[in-house]
Order: structure tokens, then C-alpha cells, then sequence
């Protein structure tokens, strides 16, 4: 039978060679550390809030760093009470993957560990009986940190892992979903050229019928247009940034957009701003968003489109007088297939929020001064490497 | 005298009927075959003008067709269409001297152009 195989826990100890001795020097040591564990716990937090990027991944301001010192008294206990089993494995490593979660980079929780450490070396040699002791004493410690200190980075290695893997199933994804769009256009192709020759044969065909090949001609040109779509989220073309005008950049995507039943005015800042982006990619976010308003305030509404410079960002704000955003799924607006058109396909602002990321800007529901929708797409002014880029 | 006859390979054979009729419409000859093998075949020099292959076909690809008829007949001029775009086959068909790579679906009337300038060219 093969043996049971070892928890990764247990590997650890053997490997840093933490024995039953140094669970009994840790039991003795504990109760003359107990009185100091507060000091060191201030001390640990004053350094650690001492550093900008540190103190960012505590974002819960002071109520949370309360909340963590009295975490750490409790861990401090436990460090030197044991036991050192599978429960407390499980312990420390929900410790190490709250550090992950708040993002916390893990060379602070490592220079943090050696602050702990540097005060419960200092109290040990200052309360030991004897230099024998103090010695046999301090391996423990050292011993016990590193245990600490392997379950912290194997729950930093746990999460890259997941994410790498949560990575290869989106690009998985990807390729099934290209794959799928692609196979689709030859049936589409066929369907097309025997529409084109029906028409034909049909001469002038009584109006029903004309009707349903326009039907056709129209579904065919939507399910392309869908494949398109779908191949520009998934694939990752590289965006080739260059200085727009903004002016240039909504005339080029006012060309592109299908017309528009509502009034749509445009807003310029004077001077005209000037950003860096894709100028396909830019004018196709804003075909988008143009056309999500378009579509939402009808024929007797109206679309308003404005433009202004905004620190190192220009601002466009599409804002329309239709019925807004349903505030079920507002919080899921920019996932795939998330739509609130009864036959759109919810690629559209997904597919903008990918754009934009890539261009090194933002898409973001706001509000502005019509009623209806309101987005913001922000693109920078000068170039920045967005995600994917 | 050049043939104009046109030679239609894809291995969707509803889309290779339809293309004949297409042609057929516009005032050209054209066959199709569902088979590069059996296209190949039929195509002895001379017989057909233009070739219009699609580039993703199983057992032989639109180029390796195309390299192949035109080792039997270096006169023949030839169109590739394509589903995928992005097709490395893309850039080998066009390196090849196919003179234009259409997107699938395509548009019967760019069709016919691009065809009437291949007759021309």
C-alpha cells in the first residue's frame, strides 16, 4: 500500500527540522513574552505603517489596523502555545491568505516577521537562565518562524497559482469562443449568397416575402456583427497609440455609428483636448457607448456628448434621456453577456471596458444632466501602458 | 484565347453551389468542387481562368492547392477566401501571388468586381 502522503505542513517541519524539543523551549518561553506581546505589537505596526506602499493595502484606516493588532496578540500566543499540528497549519495559513487578499507585497510580511523576531530574540536572552538555554531557546524560535514564514509564501504561491489558472481557462475560453465565431461565418456565408440569389430568382417579390429576405439580409449582418464583436474581446490585438484630437476622434466614430434616431449633440472644451490612444480602438468604444444611447433614447429623445480635458485624462461623457441603467445589474454592466437590450448580446460594453483597459483608461456608469444613461470614458493624455498592451 | 472559366474549391459545398450560381448570374462560366483532391484534378492547363479557394479546407489548404495548380497551369489566376482573418495561410496565399484574400461572408456584387479585375488584370 502506498503511504499516506505527507500534509505539506508536516514536510515543513522536517524540512527546518522543528522537533519536540522546540515545542517545549516555545511552552517556557511564552509565558515571559506574554507580557511584551502588546509593545511588540505596536512597534510592529508603527514600522509597517511607517511604509506608503504597506500602509496602502490597510484600507480600512485605523478601526482595521485595532481590529489586526489584537490578530496579533492572539498569533503571538499561539506561536509559542502550539500545538503546532494540522488545525494550526490551517490557522496561519487563513492569516497568510487575508495578507493576499488585501495585496499586502510580500516583502513587508517578510521584513515584518524579522521585526517579530528581532524582539522575541531580545527577550529571550533577556530572560533566559543562562547562555545554555537562551541558545536551545532561540533555535526554537528561529524554527517556529520559519515555519511562519513557509506558510505565509506557500499562501502567496497559492494564489499565483490560482491565478494563473483562472488565466489559462479565460484563454481557453478564448480560443473555444474564436473558434465557435469563425465556424459560424461559413453557414452564414451560405445563407447570405442563397438570400442574394433568391432575390435575384424573385425578381420583384410580393411584399411579405420581400420582407423576409430583408429579415434575413438583417439577421445575417447582426450574427456577423456579433462574431466580430466577439472576436475583438477575445483576441488580444496590440493597441498602436497615437495623438488624437478628440474633435477627429467623435467626427471618425459619429461616420461609423448606424444612424441615430435621437437628437445627438456634441460638447467640445475649448481648446479642443487632445489624447493618446488606438484611434481604432478609441473611435470603437465610442461607436459603442454612441450607440447603447442612441438605441435608449428613441426617436423623441436626445444624446448628449461631452468632451473635457481632466488632469492627465480626457473625459468623454455619453449621457442619453432613455429609461437608465436597471440597478440589477448595474454592478455586472461591463461583464460579457451581460445586456438590458431584448436583442443585444451584452458584448458591447465589455467589449468597451477591454478597449479602454487596454489604452490605459477607464469606462465607468456615472451620472450627468439628462435623466437617462450616463458613461464615462476616460483615455489618458499621455501614454500609458494599459493591461494587455 | 485565356479562358475566363472560373474554378470554385470549398469544402462547404452549399456555399461552393451558390458562388457558381452567383457567377453563373454575372455572366461567368464556373464549376465547383467540395474537394481540393478531385479540383486538382480537373483543373488541366487551360481549362479554367481564375481559381477562387478557400484557404481552410481538410486534406490539402487552399495554398498548397494553389501551389500545386499553379505547377500545372503557371497562368492560372487565383482569388482566396477565408472565415479566419487572422490566418497565418493569410499571408502565405498573398506572398504566393493570389491577388486578393476575401472575408467570408462574402458580398456576391465585391465579388464580382474583384473578379471582373482579375479577368482584367
Amino acid at each position: 500500500m502506498a503511504p499516506p502522503e505527507e500534509h505539506l505542513f508536516d514536510e515543513i517541519k522536517r524540512y527546518v527540522g522543528f522537533s519536540a524539543t522546540d515545542e517545549a523551549h516555545l511552552r517556557r518561553v511564552g509565558p515571559r513574552i506574554a507580557p511584551h506581546a502588546r509593545e511588540i505589537t505596536e512597534d510592529f505596526y508603527r514600522r509597517i505603517l511607517a511604509h506608503p506602499n504597506a500602509r496602502s493595502a490597510f484600507t480600512g484606516g485605523d478601526a482595521q489596523v485595532e481590529s489586526l493588532k489584537c490578530t496579533l496578540v492572539v498569533w503571538m500566543r499561539e506561536l509559542f502555545d502550539g500545538p503546532w499540528d494540522l488545525a494550526y497549519y490551517e490557522k496561519r495559513a487563513r492569516i497568510g491568505r487575508r495578507h493576499v487578499a488585501i495585496d499586502l507585497p510580500q516583502q513587508y510580511m517578510f521584513t515584518a516577521m524579522s521585526v517579530i523576531r528581532s524582539h522575541l530574540v531580545r527577550i529571550v536572552l533577556d530572560t533566559a537562565d543562562g547562555p545554555d538555554v537562551a541558545h536551545g531557546e532561540l533555535f526554537a524560535v528561529d524554527r517556529v518562524l520559519d515555519l511562519e514564514l513557509a506558510v505565509m509564501l506557500h499562501t502567496y504561491r497559492e494564489n499565483s497559482l490560482a491565478r494563473l489558472q483562472q488565466s489559462e481557462r479565460l484563454a481557453t475560453f478564448g480560443q473555444f469562443a474564436a473558434s465557435i465565431a469563425h465556424e459560424l461565418r461559413n453557414p452564414l456565408g451560405v445563407i447570405e449568397s442563397s438570400s442574394f440569389l433568391l432575390r435575384k430568382r424573385l425578381g420583384a417579390p410580393p411584399e411579405p416575402v420581400a420582407r423576409h429576405l430583408d429579415k434575413i439580409d438583417a439577421q445575417v449582418q447582426l450574427s456577423n456583427r456579433i462574431i466580430t464583436s466577439l472576436l475583438d474581446l477575445v483576441r488580444e490585438r496590440p493597441s498602436v497609440p497615437r495623438d488624437l484630437s478628440a474633435r477627429d476622434l467623435i467626427t471618425a466614430a459619429q461616420d461609423t455609428l448606424p444612424a441615430c434616431p435621437a437628437a445627438l449633440r456634441v460638447e467640445l472644451a475649448d481648446p479642443v483636448p487632445v489624447l493618446r490612444a488606438d484611434p481604432d480602438q478609441a473611435r470603437q468604444i465610442l461607436v459603442n457607448l454612441l450607440s447603447n444611447a442612441c438605441d435608449a433614447a428613441g426617436a423623441e429623445g436626445s444624446v448628449v456628448v461631452s468632451v473635457r480635458a481632466d488632469g492627465d485624462a480626457v473625459a468623454f461623457l455619453v449621457n442619453d434621456s432613455g429609461p437608465g441603467i436597471d440597478p440589477t445589474i448595474r454592478t455586472r454592466l461591463f461583464e460579457p453577456l451581460v445586456t438590458t437590450k431584448v436583442r443585444g448580446i451584452g458584448l458591447g460594453l465589455a467589449l468597451c471596458r477591454r478597449l479602454a483597459e487596454r489604452n490605459g483608461g477607464t469606462i465607468a456608469l456615472t451620472t450627468g444632466p439628462l435623466p437617462g444613461a450616463a458613461f464615462e470614458l476616460r483615455l489618458p493624455t499621455i501614454t500609458t501602458r494599459g493591461e494587455g498592451a | 484565347m485565356t479562358s475566363h472559366r472560373i474554378l470554385v474549391v470549398d469544402d462547404n459545398r452549399d456555399l461552393a453551389e451558390n458562388l457558381v450560381e452567383i457567377l453563373e448570374d454575372a455572366g461567368f462560366a464556373a464549376d465547383f468542387f467540395d474537394d481540393p483532391a478531385t479540383a486538382l484534378h480537373a483543373a488541366v492547363p487551360g481549362r479554367y481562368g481564375i481559381a477562387l479557394i478557400d484557404l481552410r479546407m481538410p486534406g490539402m489548404d487552399g495554398v498548397e492547392l494553389h501551389r500545386a495548380l499553379k505547377r500545372l497551369d503557371p497562368a492560372l489566376k487565383a482569388i482566396a477566401m477565408t472565415a479566419f482573418a487572422r490566418d497565418e495561410r493569410v499571408r502565405c496565399a498573398l506572398g504566393d501571388g493570389m491577388l486578393a484574400v476575401l472575408p467570408k461572408p462574402m458580398n456576391a456584387a465585391n465579388l464580382i468586381i474583384r473578379l471582373r479585375q482579375a479577368v482584367a488584370a
